[in-house]
Parts: structure tokens; sequence; C-alpha cells
């Protein structure tokens, strides 16, 4: 199979730690399992971040059922991949690159669709509790300011800081070198901190 | 371009993101998990969708919109012979029959196999002129299908040796009962 002739580049496999190698057998064995259709095998292998890809989904929409959606369809392109997969390379950064790129399409929506809200005028929910209108409004500017924002940058950015990736794991999620991926991510930041600035001053 | 060390806005605005993160609940959890549990399967049975299904229906309607063109082609070419069969009803069948006759398909001469006997080089017979029709005595030569398979159907009810006659007087009422349903025994 594929997947398991394929050379390891796994940073743990040159590091030769018996836990680290342990980790990648695993890893390529679930692979192998769940391309030959193992359900099981599948979910063993993506419920460690499944958390993290619903952080991702959910930052680009508001609803927690377009987010448990946008996982499902994250999951479903990560299979279809999953022969492209190297076990022992980050698989984080390999689900979590395909999750932000669903974002980034679920964000334009969902941009659209607060323009359009906007423009109808609905009224706001009156039984919100004023925490919870606070904090959808804040998530709602983040969107906002994230979606105004170039594609790539969009992507380094909720890579970086809502997955929390290291700048090789970016640059590995988003095919550049480590040194693009800096700079990508020192952009983006900056243009966020320019439209987010005040929140951070209120912080 | 030289990169200053931004490490402090990234933790500013990584707490901003943090606060406004949405973590899966318990049940939440337990949903996408069950739901990659069913990718493999789904995923394989949508590679089956995507092509198999529509080659196997745009095969099925390749073979319909072929059967459909031979169809009206033969219908095209035995035009001619419906009409000539339809002039050839001797007046003493009933308007019904001529209806069903018109309507159903003709069994003789079949005229795709002479056409393409034609095209082949050889000689195809004259059809038979209206006056020659009219003037046999025999019945038309035409039957519609339905017809056909009616009159075989009653000829297999009756005993074959039935056809030569009756063997006694009293039982020619019965024969000529049993032999005025076959074709060209019509009185």
């Amino acid at each position: 199979m594929q997947v398991m002739t394929a050379p390891f580049r796994s940073l743990a496999f040159s590091d030769g730690d018996p836990d680290a190698l342990e980790l990648v057998s695993v890893e390529a064995e679930l692979v192998s399992r769940s391309l030959r259709g193992e359900g099981r095998a599948f979910s063993a292998l993506v419920s460690p971040h499944l958390p993290l890809l619903y952080r991702i989904a959910h930052r680009a929409c508001r609803s927690s059922a377009l987010a448990e959606d946008a996982v499902q369809e994250t999951l479903t392109i990560a299979f279809r991949k999953l022969a492209r997969y190297e076990p022992g390379t980050s698989l984080k950064a390999f689900l979590g690159a395909i999750a932000a790129r669903q974002a980034l399409t679920l964000l334009r929506s969902e941009h659209r669709r607060q323009l359009r809200e906007e423009k109808s005028s609905a009224p706001v929910d009156a039984v919100t509790p004023v925490e919870e209108l606070t904090a959808r409004r804040l998530a709602e500017r983040i969107r906002t300011a994230l979606s105004d924002m170039p594609k790539k940058r969009q992507e380094v950015a909720l890579l970086r800081l809502d997955a929390q990736m290291s700048y090789l794991e970016i640059a590995e999620a988003t095919g550049t070198t480590e040194g693009s991926a800096r700079v990508l991510v020192h952009l983006a930041v900056k243009e966020l901190r320019q439209k987010l600035g005040d929140l951070l001053v209120d912080e | 371009m030289k990169i200053q060390d931004d490490s402090n806005e990234q933790c500013g605005l990584g707490g901003l993101f943090d606060q406004t993160a949405e973590a899966p609940s318990g049940p939440e959890l337990t949903r996408l998990a069950a739901r990659a549990e069913d990718i493999p399967t789904r995923v394989d049975n949508g590679f089956a969708r995507k092509w198999w299904l529509p080659l196997s229906v745009s095969a099925v309607a390749a073979a319909a919109a072929l059967g459909f063109w031979l169809v009206e082609f033969r219908r095209e070419g035995r035009g001619v012979d419906v009409a000539v069969a339809a002039r050839a009803v001797p007046p003493h069948l009933t308007a019904d029959r001529v209806d069903s006759v018109q309507g159903a398909p003709a069994l003789t001469g079949s005229s795709a196999l002479p056409s393409a006997l034609a095209e082949e080089g050889f000689e195809e017979e004259e059809p038979a002129s209206d006056v020659s029709l009219e003037a046999s005595d025999a019945e038309p030569g035409v039957l519609a299908m339905s017809e056909f398979f009616e009159d075989t159907d009653g000829l297999r009810a009756f005993n074959a040796e039935d056809l030569f006659g009756p063997a006694l007087d009293s039982d020619v009422d019965v024969w000529m009962l049993a032999t005025n349903d076959l074709p060209g025994e019509k009185r």
C-alpha cells in the first residue's frame, strides 16, 4: 500500500525516540486500516484533533450545527486525501490546513449573510444575556476582520491563532517555506491588530 | 523584509481568539466521532454514486434511445405497407376490426427486410396492387398481432383432427361451430 511504503519524513523518526517511533507506527496502522474502509480506525485517527477542527470551523460560522457540518466536510476531504498523508508528519497540520480552507469558504458565505442581515435590520434577540451578546459581537468583529483579509493571511491567522501551530507546521499545511510562513503570519497579525486594536486595549 | 518579534502582539490576539473560541460539548464530540466513523463507508458509496450510477444510467439511456430509433426507423419503412394493407381489408369486415388492423403492426411482408435486400442488390418483388388484392377471395394477408395470437390460441384449443371434418353427421354442427373462429373460415 502506498501509505506503508511512503518514506517517513518525521522529525520524531529522525530523533530516534522510541515512543515517537511507536506513535508513528500506530498512526501508520490507523491510516492503513482507514484506507481499507475501517470507520473505527479513521475515527480513532482523527478524534484527538476534533476539538481543534471544531474550533476552526466555529470561528468561521456562528452556529454549532454549521460547525459540525463543516468538521464533517473537513473529515470527508481528509479521508479522500488520506492516501497522500505520510504518517509521522504532522496530522494536525494536515487536518488543520483542510479545516482552514473550509473555514475560509464558510467565512465568505457568513460574511455575505451578515451583510444581508444588516441590510434587513433584523431585531436583536432580546432574551440573550448581555455577556453572551457581547461575546457574540466580539466573535463577529473577529470574523469580519478575518474575512476582510487576503485569503492566504486568513489561512495562516487561523492556523496560528486558533490552531496554535508552529511556523513549521503552518509551512507544511500551506505548502510554503517556514520563512514565508513567518512573513505571512506577521502580516496577518499586523492587520488584525489594526482592525481589532480597540479590543486589545480594552483587554 | 525584516520580521520583528511579534510574539507579544500574537499573545494579545491569541488571548482574544481564545476568549471567543468555541469548544465542542461532550455530545457534539461524540456526534463528530460517530460521523467520522461513517466517513470511510460513505465516501466509498459516494464514489460508486459518482461514477458507476451515472455510467449505468447513461448506458440504459443510450440503449433506450437506440431501441426507440430502431422502432422509429422500422415504422417509417413500413408506413407504405400499412397503408396498402389497410386498403386491402375486405368490406365485410366491421369498422372496429379495420381500426384494429390499421393500428396494429402488419405481420406479413415486413418492408424493412425487402428494403434491406434491395440495398444489398437483390430484386424486390412488386407489391400487390390494390386491384389484385381486392379481387382475391382470400382473407387479407394482414393480421393484427393480437388477432394472430388470439387465433393461434383458439387453434390450440381444438383437436387438429377436427380440421379434417366430423366423423359422424351428428357432429357436423359442433364441427361447424368449432371451426367458425379459425382464420379463413369466417362465414
